[in-house]
């Protein structure tokens, strides 16, 4: 079993970040979901909400796709299989920290 | 303060994840209507008994209460558009892979406690203490974010006991039987837990001003 500085060493520094948790934690409990809901779920503003996204995608762990609905602009963001496993991987980190620390 | 301005501990993070995974259902002014409807039906049935009920009058009642219940649904869909332009969308599998055992189970339980009650006549309303117990199985994981169940949960399981009183009787009545009483506790249910359920998202979620959200990323 790894040390818990092994397994701090070891997180994601990409996802780790506050806001981007909450993202992917979001993500990760859904099919995906569109902008609104994200800016509204992290509070954060639509710019740096956009900025973490891009990131994000940069690294493929998330898609973004644009389209109409209803005539109106509609951003949808799902995670990628890659997001997927990464994100998993990391709460999973997570929770061994936080066990370790327990005993 | 947004969650993510409050740093994100761990419990912050699993609210996130519950809030998502359960935002549909936590929609709750939509579950507040149906509520008022199946509130509604109880009252009805006390304030005119079946026996003084005329075959005269008993078509158009019923249709009074499609029209109420059409109304009802129509309210439900226009108050889940409301959520989504105040809160976004959030896509979740196929609502066929949300009938789980647990949900199955509990539904076997409640026709099986309807037909005991219909039968046998019992001392105690059977449906609504085995509504009281699914309530504890099916809420008491998410006991952290949704007490509000498990402490309504209680007043259902004493509520079962009332026939021993004979405040009404188990089975099928002319006047007043478990089957008219049901629906009452079902949207006592839905209201409370519908209020609760909104007060918890809108606490979670943070509005955002309306626009289109185009060229966001």
């Amino acid at each position: 079993m790894a040390e818990p500085f092994e397994e701090l060493a070891g997180l994601d520094r990409l996802i780790h970040e506050p806001a981007r948790l909450a993202i992917m934690t979001a993500l990760s409990a859904s099919e995906g979901a569109d902008f609104l809901f994200l800016q509204s779920l992290t509070g954060l503003t639509k710019g740096n909400l956009s900025s973490h996204l891009s990131k994000l995608e940069k690294a493929e762990l998330v898609e973004i796709e644009k389209k109409f609905v209803d005539k109106i602009p509609n951003t949808y963001i799902s995670l990628t299989k890659k997001g997927r496993a990464a994100i998993g991987e990391h709460w999973e980190r997570l929770y061994r920290l936080r066990n370790s620390t327990k005993q | 303060m947004s969650l993510v301005e409050r740093e994100n501990t761990m419990r912050d993070l699993e609210r996130v994840k519950f809030v998502t995974e359960n935002y549909e259902q936590l929609q709750g002014l939509r579950w507040v209507w149906i509520g008022l409807y199946f509130c509604l039906y109880p009252l009805f049935i006390l304030a005119i008994p079946s026996t003084v009920v005329s075959v005269f009058w008993a078509l158009p009642l019923t249709a009074l209460f499609v029209v109420i219940a059409a109304g009802m649904f129509w309210a439900q869909r226009a108050i889940g558009r409301y959520y989504k332009r105040r809160f976004g969308e959030v896509r979740h599998k196929r609502w066929t892979d949300t009938f789980t055992l647990p949900v199955i189970a509990s539904l076997i339980v409640l026709i099986a406690a309807f037909f005991v009650n219909e039968t046998i006549h019992p001392p105690v309303d059977l449906a609504l203490l085995g509504f009281g117990v699914i309530m504890l199985v099916v809420f008491w994981p998410d006991r952290r974010f949704r007490i509000h169940y498990l402490v309504m949960m209680p007043f259902f399981v004493a509520a079962s006991f009332l026939p021993l009183w004979g405040v009404w009787s188990t089975g099928w009545s002319p006047d007043f039987g478990s089957g008219d009483v049901f629906p009452l506790f079902l949207g006592l249910y839905w209201v409370v837990g519908g209020i609760f359920d909104h007060l918890l998202l809108v606490r979670t979620m943070k509005s955002v001003p309306e626009e289109a959200d185009g060229g966001a990323v």
